[in-house]
């Protein structure tokens, strides 16, 4: 079998992971082809030999401006690599800010550039769309909305579903730790995930746990999980919770934080009040209804709220086109909308139903494995 | 008059800016920009000659100038970069004009 090679770019976590599952598949397809390319430790793991380790180099906002000069060279370094190494390909996952640089050198090149896990344009600034034709030859999409749009725009693409089904397939759930949360399913429990960036914790956990106040006191009978998705950010969170709690009048009110075990948190729950992003998709999976949040300073909403070209900030409510479960961009902390959202979900067995139906509709449509085989097939096939 | 148009117009780009409402608010922008500078013109220009010439660098030249790229972005899709932040830019600087005309009226009295 010919020796390929290929680059492969991806500079955020969720990147990493996809780019891991993507490189197996590659292998599989083809053990002989040579990866190249920018990423962490798992797409190390997985076969890539590495150019530059994008660890602690995801950045945004103004906080890039710091990592130019470094990031300046690694794209030095590609560049070289893509006169040196001749790739026959390039994969940018994500990332957009550095990986458009890339595409464009690629392009000057005449590498063929297939864009995997596209940036959210349908959601904020479509007319960077523009860029995409002029840049990438084939974008590769994991939601059902963004093949439509690209389409639409005359760029070539590609649905392929979602990666996260695929290791949301082969991850194994604690059922024991579940079955010690549910402690024999008595009462109903409500998770609170605050995101995995210290960032979006600082700003989400303090509305997550005024919102736990709020549903206490409606419901006292209610359990409190907290889940902490990385065990660097304990400490974080810890902090907190400790002071909110210590504050609060509520004394009856316990919230128990559970370290990096975010699927048996998501499986043990009858609800989830979560801040908006990949998450999602994981609980949808699981079939448990949520409500949906983003906190954002009333400046960057004021900023942003032109360029916001979607009406769902919620994964799940723009792949279903509607409001399947309640969401809101805050800029303030509008506890008392989330409270009584969720207690609506916890109390009336009506819309309980209603929404986890709809949420199996949901995850029945994107919610099929394969979309890393199906990815390398479309890699391979644009390999002359 | 001046001042009236100069504070006013302030607001109204924000409104019209929050609502998507983009040619009134490059109008009134436009009216933000002029009024303040013709106000600093009145207050400076005598005295402070050389600060009445600096001071529109980095609260009209800089932001205006950006968004004059973001706009070029937007209709060609020119640059690499996601160049949404220059109205970030244009939100932090070009306001400052306003208070610093009001500071100098208020030291001036």
């Amino acid at each position: 079998m010919e020796t390929k090679r290929i680059f492969i770019s991806a500079g955020e976590t969720s990147g990493d992971i996809h780019g891991s599952n993507l490189i197996r598949e590659i292998h599989k397809k083809n053990p002989s082809t040579k990866i190249h390319g920018l990423g962490r430790n798992r797409m190390v793991e997985a076969g890539m030999n590495c150019i530059h380790d994008m660890s602690s180099r995801s950045v945004m906002w103004l906080h890039t401006l710091k990592k130019i000069p470094e990031l300046w060279n690694i794209f030095k370094d590609c560049t070289r690599f893509f006169d040196e190494g001749k790739p026959e390909l390039v994969i940018l996952l994500d990332y957009a800010g550095f990986n458009f640089y890339l595409a464009k050198a690629a392009k000057r090149r005449d590498i063929p550039v297939m864009y995997y896990i596209s940036p959210q344009l349908w959601a904020h600034g479509p007319w960077r769309v523009k860029k995409i034709r002029k840049l990438v030859d084939r974008m590769v999409v994991i939601y059902p909305f963004e093949e439509t749009f690209y389409a639409g725009e005359g760029v070539s693409v590609k649905y392929v579903g979602h990666p996260l089904f695929d290791e949301l397939n082969t991850r194994d759930i604690d059922e024991v730790l579940v079955g010690k949360m549910k402690e024999g399913e008595s009462r109903a429990i409500v998770s609170l995930l605050p995101g995995s960036r210290k960032q979006e914790i600082r700003r989400m956990l303090p509305v997550l746990l005024k919102t736990a106040t709020a549903i206490h006191e409606k419901i006292p009978s209610v359990k409190f999980l907290l889940s902490c998705s990385n065990i660097r950010n304990l400490e974080l969170i810890d902090g907190i919770t400790k002071s909110f709690t210590s504050a609060n009048s509520n004394k009856d009110l316990s919230i128990e934080i559970v370290t990096e075990k975010i699927s048996e948190v998501i499986k043990a729950s009858s609800l989830c009040i979560t801040s908006s992003g990949t998450v999602v998709l994981e609980i949808a999976n699981y079939h448990v209804p949520m409500v949906i949040c983003y906190r954002v300073s009333p400046f960057s909403y004021f900023v942003a709220r032109p360029f916001m070209t979607t009406p769902y900030i919620c994964l799940v409510n723009a792949i279903a086109q509607k409001i399947v479960v309640p969401e809101k961009l805050m800029y303030r902390d509008d506890y008392k909308w989330l409270a009584s959202r969720a207690t609506e979900l916890l109390l009336n067995e009506e819309k309980r139903q209603t929404c986890i139906a709809e949420l199996k509709e949901i995850t029945s449509l994107i919610g099929t494995p394969g979309a890393s085989a199906k990815a390398a097939d479309e890699a391979l096939s644009m390999i002359k | 008059m001046l001042i009236i148009l100069s504070i006013l117009s302030l607001p109204l780009t924000a409104a019209c800016y929050f609502y998507s409402k983009i040619k009134l608010c490059i109008l009134f922008a436009l009216i933000f920009f002029v009024s303040n500078i013709i106000f600093a013109h009145s207050l400076l220009y005598e005295d402070y000659t050389l600060f009445f010439y600096l001071l529109p660098v980095p609260c009209v030249v800089f932001p205006v100038s950006c968004l004059i790229a973001f706009a070029l972005d937007v209709k060609y899709g020119i640059f690499c970069i996601d160049t949404s932040f220059s109205s970030i830019i244009a939100w932090i600087f070009s306001p400052i004009l306003l208070p610093i005309n009001l500071i100098i009226l208020y030291l001036g009295n």
